[in-house]
């Protein structure tokens, strides 16, 4: 006779959908997702015992657990014949593209080595990765986000500034040779006025430019990132390149008594595509 | 979440799925860079491969379709701000035909089709390839295909005719190009917003491989619109095409009911009936004879009688051959017939006795060519102008585009009406350049129109300039603007005045003018936001520095940015313009092979492109290469300009250098005397090819043993040719040369110093000549037996050409030679053999050099000989000798003494 999972957690009267029907079944119904990989019903439970205990919040319905993603931890966890080949073939999909952003650093199947490592095998008394996953996404995004760490770390560890900028090399020009009549003229006027009023920027505005500058990244990626439309995130931008340009206005008419028109010129930059290079410097400087 | 801490890969997965943000996220990422790095990659996370690939440029919007060939997104093209139809072709879909050469045919169909702009044809903008995935994007066409015609509603049939009619004159354009669709059906043909066809997805297929995977894909339902010479694997040409349009017209016009070919023919109109029977012929022979031809034919058949339609014979003895419509309430409509002022059979026969004034414009060839030229650019016109003004109405851009071009066609006629030779040499070039695709695209600049006045002018001092009138040219753009233009126009004229400006001044070698005025016209460019103003600019402010000083390192850092923009906006002229100056850099700076990289990276085929190619491969030492491609340059210079243009002879000198090079002396004695004697035909003829072609002569000459002769044509030379010239120092080594072969060391090391001296100032000290002079110059003083001079020279001249050309270059052996046999002379044979050995090797790699290889190995045997006394090896090395010696003719003596050696050591 299985273990049922209310029972299991008696204790825990918050949890007010174990006592709904079909609670069990679906458990069931999980661990037949996945027959060959022999996952019991009572090691599922142990493991969403486990992992309500560990949630904060407490989980508002088995679903948010995502119990047949959780078999398929179990049995890799306890390692089953079949489990790794069942976790690659049900999350790893979105690795590719990830290795694709990483090229010349590593390969796909590099990546998805060290993605199995890091999931896998336990470092120094800590688990396994793997054992962290609470269900609040899929498993597929959330490896995907631990291959993009792993990418990152290489990037890091490899002395490089990250796959975005060698992906982007136009966005960040190693020199600028519409600047140096620019430089002749206002020497450090001109960075000197942008590093101050891009600090002035909030940290939001300045996370703005830096992701579509810096990292490139287009409208939707950033609506991804801030949970906004990305019609808001046209917005805000518009709005934060209109104060950094009426800053850096100001900013250079006070500091090198610069007539409107000239200054204008220089503002006619930073309104065109190629004075990204020099916003991107500013950010770099910034942070 | 607290501020200081660190997004978890969770947290992050979480917020990527739409997760509350906490209060701090902001301020936590904008001190954080690995959780902003970590949050910002991830939000790439729909990034499939598809948008991998495109990437910075498009924005998928949503998908259009999805087939056997692969996916169609529909994407806004972020850099041009325009919608496009981005086509995922999936590898498998080549099947036998394979990715490689699928991706090459696609890249090269593409580039045809780039450059066929027709109101009927759905326009290729760009293709591409990424991991194995191949993207085509092309304009979108808003609206379904010819197949919803035959599903559903089709226009009334006289409207179905004129629209197919329309999509032939479509693929006849293409077919001008050398395009054959080789897919026509309903699915392929879109119908746009106004109901004309726009033809699509050309060269998708193929009469192998991919219709039989479409096939495959289960499209076995549709019915074949494959002509029999398709079905039978024949050889496809433009009736192919026709067949299947016929096809598809029977299909609409019968509802689809029709399945075979002839069928249903007996219920439609009489005449058009008559004209599709024609075009659904067995034999492809038997069709219409062109694209055209079908589309009169149909558009005859469903016009009543009397006709709106006219032809075109009042523009003179059948020249514009196309049909232009009777004028409409429509400002675009007498477009088409602006041309007929600057171009007609009274100005023909006036510019065809203007040239026949010049040695160049008699030449039938070039002649006829011009002719050729002005009057497929006036039909381009009259069929395309109206077209174009009409569908960009909207876009003032456009129409200022077409201003120019007519008035850029008028200089040009207004010019050959009473040319100079300079201009001659100039016309064909200007007239290459000619072409109204580029106003297709124009209505993306973004730049504020200008009074058409101010646009004509400007574009008349620009073919001015290119035809080298630069007073004319600086007097137009010095007038002032016809109105006094409104503040936010003003960059846009002054970006335009100050290339125009530059341009006059680069041409009339005032590089710092031009430097300054490459500079306004950049400030202007981004002031307005012009991409092709920046790009302009920055094209130029490389060529003055690498014009001033040869500065590489400005250049470089100016192309830089010319290659980052153009990879947001490509624009294929500009590319090509851009990649010959990174051809110039890297010549500058030494570094031919990179040049040629560069060169044969771009996909043009211009004479630009095709000119710069013989000398690089000369210089690198792949004389077979440099033969061909010189011979190629030649043939396409004497097509496009005829056989005694100057350009001509700049090529014939290239081949018969090439042909020096490759030990073919007599027939580069040949072409030599053939491009001389294109200079000396000409009235004004260029310094420098004239002096050069003299050289070149001589050198051959001189190889072939005429040293007389040479003597006199390199001392032509030298009378000829400014001292600054880059060529009067290689003439004067060569003099040098010539005097050490008659005996006179001393004379030929002054020439050989001298040429030196020269060289370094024309050419840059670690410049190849320059090392090769040394070559020159150590042989002179190793005449005179001041072996440890000699030396010295050898091995300057030796490092110099390694530096410049690299280890494995073949006129390395020529130094290491001269080396070795300077250490025998010291009776250094043991510091001889490497030399001696290495000079062998390089110089086998070279075809016909027998002469140089039979003494350098029989030096090498004497080397072996002395230094271990290996004599079966240096026996080995005099026997390959004697082979070289003997096969070299022209070395009698040390063939003898060779022979006499052998003798003395038998086996
Ligand atoms: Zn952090």
């Amino acid at each position: 006779m299985n273990t049922s999972l209310r029972t299991a957690l008696a204790h825990r009267e918050d949890l007010a959908w174990l006592d709904a029907q079909g609670v069990e079944r679906q458990l069931d119904q999980a661990v037949t997702r996945w027959p060959s990989l022999g996952v019991s019903h009572d090691a599922l439970v142990r493991r969403l015992v486990d992992v309500i205990e560990r949630c904060t919040p407490a989980p508002e319905s088995l679903e948010a657990l995502r119990p047949a993603e959780q078999v398929l931890v179990v049995a890799c966890l306890q390692e089953r014949p079949g489990a790794i080949e069942a976790l690659e073939a049900t999350a790893f999909g979105g690795l590719r593209a990830v290795a694709r952003r990483f090229k010349g650093l590593m390969t796909e199947a590099e990546l998805t080595q060290r993605v199995r490592t890091k999931l896998l095998v336990p470092r120094e008394r800590t688990e396994p990765q793997l054992a962290t996953f609470m269900g609040a996404t899929s498993l597929a995004r959330w490896v995907r986000v631990v291959a993009v760490r792993v990418g990152l770390d290489a990037a890091r560890a490899d002395g490089r500034r990250g796959a975005r900028e060698r992906a982007l090399p136009s966005a960040l020009p190693q020199r600028d040779p519409e600047f140096y009549w620019m430089r002749q003229l206002y020497t450090d006027d001109f960075e000197r006025v942008l590093g101050a009023c891009l600090d002035a920027l909030s940290s939001r505005d300045r996370n703005l430019l830096r992701a579509q500058v810096t990292h490139g990244m287009t409208l939707d990626d950033m609506a991804r990132m801030w949970g906004v439309h990305r019609a808001t995130i046209a917005r805000w931008l518009r709005a934060t390149r209109l104060e950094l340009v009426a800053a850096v206005r100001t900013g250079l008419r006070a500091e090198t008594g610069l007539s409107e028109s000239e200054v204008d010129s220089v503002i006619a930059l930073i309104h065109s595509a190629v004075s990204e290079g020099v916003i991107a410097r500013g950010l770099a400087k910034t942070s | 979440m607290d501020t200081s801490e660190c997004l978890t890969d969770q947290q992050v997965a979480q917020l990527l799925e739409g997760g509350e943000r906490p209060a701090h996220l902001d301020a936590h990422l904008d001190r954080c860079e690995a959780c902003f790095a970590l949050l910002a990659e991830a939000a790439r996370e729909d990034a499939c491969a598809v948008e991998d690939l495109v990437a910075g440029r498009y924005r998928l919007l949503d998908t259009l379709g999805q087939g056997g060939m692969g996916r169609v997104l529909r994407a806004h093209d972020t850099v041009l701000d325009r919608e496009v139809a981005l086509k995922i072709l999936r590898s498998e879909a080549f099947g036998a035909e394979g990715l490689e050469n699928a991706r090459a045919r696609l890249r090269e169909e593409a580039r045809c089709m780039a450059g066929i702009s027709h109101p009927n044809i759905v326009h290729v903008y760009d293709v591409g390839e990424t991991d194995g995935t191949v993207y085509i994007a092309m304009e979108y066409v808003r609206g379904a295909s010819v197949q919803s015609w035959i599903d559903g509603d089709a226009p009334e049939p006289t409207a179905v005719v004129l629209a197919f009619a329309g999509a032939a004159r479509g693929l006849a354009a293409a077919h001008a190009h050398a395009v054959i669709h080789r897919d026509v059906k309903p699915s392929n043909m879109l119908v746009d917003d106004t109901g004309s066809i726009r033809v699509s997805d050309f060269g998708l297929a193929r009469s192998s491989g991919a219709s039989d995977q479409e096939r495959g894909f289960g499209r076995s339902g549709t019915p074949g619109f494959m002509a029999p010479e398709q079905t039978a694997g024949d050889a496809l040409c433009e009736a192919t095409d026709q067949y299947g349009l016929a096809r598809s017209l029977v299909a609409v016009l019968t509802r689809g009911r029709s399945t075979g070919a002839a069928e249903g023919l007996d219920h439609l109109d009489r005449r058009v009936a008559g004209v599709l029977r024609i075009a659904l012929a067995g034999d492809p022979r038997a069709r219409h004879v062109s694209m055209t031809a079908f589309a009169e034919a149909l558009e005859r058949a469903v016009r009543p009688r009397r006709g709106r339609w006219v032809a075109a014979g009042l523009l003179g003895a059948g020249l514009l051959g196309a049909l232009v419509s009777a004028p409409e309430p429509d400002p675009c409509a007498t477009m088409g017939s602006a041309i007929d002022e600057h171009w007609n059979e009274a100005v023909a026969r006036s510019i065809r006795g203007a040239l026949s004034q010049h040695t160049i414009g008699r030449d039938p060839t070039f002649a006829a060519s011009v002719e050729r030229t002005l009057n497929t650019h006036a039909r381009d016109w009259t069929e395309y102008a109206p077209a174009l003004c009409r569908k960009h109405a909207q876009h003032p851009a456009v129409t200022r585009c077409l201003h120019e071009k007519l008035a850029a066609y008028a200089v040009v006629v207004e010019t050959l009406s009473a040319p100079t030779d300079a201009d001659l040499q100039a016309v064909p070039r200007t007239l290459s350049t000619w072409s109204l695709h580029a106003c297709r695209d124009r209505a993306d600049d973004g730049a504020p129109p200008l009074p058409r006045a101010d646009v004509e002018r400007l574009a008349r001092a620009e073919v001015l300039t290119d035809l080298g009138r630069l007073d004319a040219a600086t007097a137009l753009l010095d007038a002032p603007s016809s109105i006094d233009l409104a503040p936010s126009v003003r960059p846009a004229y002054g970006l335009r005045l100050a290339l125009g400006k530059a341009t006059i001044a680069a041409a009339d070698d005032r590089v710092d003018d031009a430097r300054g005025f490459f500079f306004a016209a950049l400030l202007d460019a981004l002031r307005i936001g012009s991409v092709a103003g920046q790009v302009d600019a920055r094209i130029g402010l490389a060529s003055m520095a690498l014009r001033s000083g040869g500065d590489t390192h400005s250049a470089r850092a100016e192309l830089d940015q010319v290659t980052a923009l153009l990879e947001r906006v490509p624009d294929e002229q500009r590319n090509e313009e851009a990649a010959l100056a990174w051809v110039d850099v890297h010549e500058l700076d030494n570094d031919p092979q990179r040049a040629l990289d560069t060169l044969d990276a771009t996909a043009s085929n211009s004479l630009a492109h095709r000119a710069a190619r013989p000398g690089l491969l000369l210089v690198l030492g792949r004389y077979s290469e440099a033969v061909v491609a010189a011979q190629g340059l030649t043939d396409a210079l004497e097509a496009e300009l005829g056989p005694r243009h100057p350009r001509v002879g700049d090529a014939k000198a290239q081949w018969a250098a090439a042909l020096t090079h490759s030990g073919r002396f007599d027939e580069a004695v040949r072409i030599a005397r053939e491009a001389v004697a294109i200079y000396d035909a000409a009235s004004e003829s260029p310094l420098h090819g004239s002096g050069w072609s003299l050289d070149v002569l001589g050198m051959a000459l001189w190889r072939r043993g005429d040293d007389d002769e040479a003597k006199e044509a390199f001392e032509r030379a030298l009378s000829i040719l400014p001292k600054r010239d880059p060529s009067y120092g290689i003439v004067l080594d060569n003099l040098g040369t010539l005097r050490l072969r008659a005996g006179d060391a001393s004379g030929a090391e002054q020439a050989h110093r001298a040429a030196v001296e020269t060289l370094r100032a024309t050419h840059g000290e670690d410049h190849h000549e320059v090392g090769l002079a040394h070559a020159n110059l150590g042989e002179a003083l190793y005449q005179q037996g001041r072996f440890d001079e000699a030396e010295r020279a050898f091995v300057d001249g030796h490092r110099m050409l390694e530096r410049a050309l690299g280890p494995e270059h073949p006129d390395n052996a020529s130094l290491l030679f001269g080396i070795g046999k300077c250490r025998m002379k010291r009776e250094r044979f043991d510091d001889a053999l490497a030399p001696l050995h290495r000079a062998t090797v390089l110089r086998e790699a070279v075809p016909d050099a027998h002469d140089f290889l039979g003494i350098v190995r029989y030096a090498e045997a004497i080397a072996v000989e002395r230094a271990t006394g290996d004599i079966p090896r240096a026996r080995a090395l005099v026997r390959a000798a004697v082979a070289d010696l003997e096969a070299a003719h022209r070395l009698p003596d040390d063939l003898a003494r060779a022979r006499a050696w052998l003798e003395a050591h038998p086996p």
